[in-house]
């Protein structure tokens, strides 16, 4: 003790006896501030405000009020803490192994949740068949701290089918995609349903959102650059009538483009398949009120250059997913799973239900 | 004999089964073998009319209202019939759970038995695995609202009818274990309808109806399984809390995917 006190004093601490009980008084102070804080932070009450808080924030953010990634930061770290200060405070849980280990992936669980809605990816994309994906999304949803590394992912669709049952019920669809690897090599594959194609990462999958598109080219007159231009008609056969307003690109030549199918090409009486048609025509209303009928290399002059319409193609909806957090989601709820039944098991081999008033 | 007479035929005798079951507590004979073969004669009706609805259409059922209904209508009586079976100084339950599925039933009867076709995203073990794990965990509910109601009708002065049952704060104890039973399977389907959904839609949790109001059924367990450590609330009120989840869970379970303009059935 002396020996401390020497050194104490040696140390450059106040050599007067009060000042030292005062140093050690705010010691303890602040030790039975940060106690009651850990007390207050491990409470099953705590526990039950954060539930609580969750249970009326989910609604909130269903309806788009408040934001879930948001909800899921400042309750999951709460519970976070909660959790963190409940094992490390209360003994009970060191005679509970099953706890334990519910807790603790619990807590892994939830820090995986704020992670996965930090960084999350949500988009989607249209493709015509042979074009190819540029790595940018029409339509997306991300975290605030996704690091985009979509930019550097290229695949195209090349072509698809999809089976019908009668009554136009969608069976299986096989979309074939060219995609390039992240060594360089161009694969071929075919994706679908639950099969997605899977870069860096991101999950790019087929949705019923496809049909057909309008290839046309435009010859401008004045010598410059053609352009290809593509129209993806409504989603078919959600949409029957073929039907989109257009725009010749940097004219002000309005259009209503209907595409005319000669054959029937998804049969709602029997079995079967989504194809390109082998006859159809474009039907091109201008606003003159002139009507067009095209066939496939059929050409229209205008005074300001001449739309060729080269044909049909079909065109693909993707969704795109990226979440790293994903496996940690799965790993940690599975563990936490495990954990609460091994804990209700020895519950209940401990104590029958009809010897004992409680768990 | 074709799919829907098995069907009616079943539901017939679970009803005779409810109707005994309640009569039991009133006439004091012993009609539980007469319950137990009911139940399970009903129960082998139900599933062979399930088996050949199965065979003909190629798919569980899963995909609509009538299927939906009628199989867990199946399921719900296999756990109180489990029950009824593991159980025999609880056998009173059946007064209370029986009568709860005649809801199901008058339900089941109003709804088109159409034939249905599955969507190509339904085409997955992960489906089978994530409604399984749902089916235990609502029979696992079931059970504990049967032995809640109990507890709450002897509050409500009906203790003479109960006498010969363990007392009420027993029967809390075994209630909440069935709750943590069900909380544990609701749990597992949470997780297995992540992994259904991440291979038929690639994502795992988008927030839709369904997904959101049984993340709420998720958490309302939790609470509940909080409280009673926690507060140490009387029989009574745990009976109460019982009961509101399984409204809660129920409501969710049957309302939210025909209500919703865009649940799971939106978006096959």
């Amino acid at each position: 003790m002396g020996q401390k006190n020497a050194v104490s004093t040696e140390g450059g601490a106040s050599p007067n006896p009060s000042q030292n009980d005062q140093a050690t008084g705010n010691d303890h102070a602040s030790r039975n501030w940060i106690s009651w804080l850990v007390d207050k932070a491990a409470s099953l009450k705590f526990s039950l405000a954060v539930l609580l808080l969750l249970l009326g924030g989910l609604p909130l953010s269903a309806q788009g009020l408040i934001s879930a990634t948001a909800l899921l930061t400042v309750g999951g770290g709460l519970f976070i803490i909660n959790l963190a200060a409940a094992l490390h405070h209360h003994s009970t849980f060191h005679a509970q192994p099953g706890l334990i280990v519910f807790h603790t992936a619990l807590m892994v669980l939830l820090a995986a949740a704020v992670v996965s809605r930090l960084t999350y990816f949500k988009g989607a994309v249209e493709l015509t068949q042979g074009e190819w994906f540029q790595g940018v999304a029409q339509a997306e949803e991300r975290g605030p701290w996704h690091s985009d590394r979509l930019r550097e992912l290229r695949f195209s669709h090349e072509g698809f089918t999809v089976d019908y049952a009668p009554g136009l019920k969608r069976g299986a669809t096989r979309n074939q995609i060219r995609w390039l690897a992240s060594d360089g090599t161009m694969q071929n594959s075919t994706i679908g349903d639950d099969i997605s194609l899977d870069m860096e990462g991101y999950r790019f999958r087929t949705t019923a959102n496809k049909g057909f598109a309008l290839v046309l080219l435009w010859i401008p007159i004045d010598g410059s650059q053609p352009m290809h231009a593509s129209i993806h008609l409504p989603s078919y056969p959600a949409t029957l009538e073929q039907v989109r307003h257009w725009r010749i690109p940097q004219t002000g030549i309005r259009t209503k483009a209907t595409l005319l199918l000669d054959e029937v090409v998804v049969d709602p009486e029997q079995s079967s398949q989504f194809h390109l048609p082998r006859r159809y025509r474009l039907r091109l209303a201008m606003g003159d009120g002139s009507v067009h009928l095209l066939k496939e290399g059929s050409r229209l002059h205008f005074t300001e250059g001449i739309l060729v319409f080269e044909g049909l193609r079909t065109w693909m909806g993707y969704r795109i997913h990226y979440d790293p957090a994903m496996n940690w989601l799965l790993a940690s709820s599975m563990t936490a799973i495990f954990g609460l039944a091994w804990h209700y098991y020895r519950q209940c081999m401990r104590n029958r239900w009809d010897d004992d008033q409680g768990l | 004999m074709d799919e829907q007479n098995l069907l009616w035929l079943a539901m017939f005798g679970y009803m005779l089964a409810g109707m005994a079951a309640v009569a039991n507590l009133f006439i004091h004979r012993s009609w539980d073998r007469i319950i137990m073969t009911l139940l399970s004669g009903g129960v082998l009706l139900h599933a062979l009319s399930l088996g050949l609805r199965w065979q003909r259409l190629g798919h569980g059922p899963f995909i609509s209202m009538f299927e939906i209904l009628s199989s867990n209508l199946w399921s719900l009586t296999v756990a109180v019939t489990l029950f009824y079976w593991f159980y025999p100084t609880l056998r009173a339950t059946a007064a209370v759970t029986l009568p709860t599925l005649f809801i199901l039933m008058a339900w089941l009867m109003e709804t088109s038995p159409a034939d249905t076709a599955i969507p190509p995203t339904y085409d997955t073990p992960w489906l089978y695995v994530h409604i399984g794990f749902g089916k235990v965990a609502l029979g696992a509910v079931l059970v504990a609202v049967g032995i809640s109601g109990i507890i709450l009708l002897r509050t409500l002065g009906q203790v003479r009818l109960f006498a010969r049952l363990p007392d009420s704060p027993r029967l809390d104890t075994l209630s909440y274990r069935f709750m943590a039973l069900g909380f544990i399977f609701h749990s597992l389907m949470l997780v297995a309808g992540a992994i259904w959904s991440l291979d038929a839609w690639g994502r795992y949790w988008s927030w839709d109806p369904l997904e959101t109001w049984t993340l709420h059924t998720w958490l309302l367990l939790a609470l509940y399984l909080h409280l009673r450590p926690l507060f140490h609330p009387p029989p009574m009120v745990g009976a109460f809390l019982v009961w509101a989840t399984f409204i809660f869970a129920f409501l969710v379970f049957f309302g939210i995917p025909f209500v919703s303009q865009a649940p799971h059935q939106g978006v096959v």
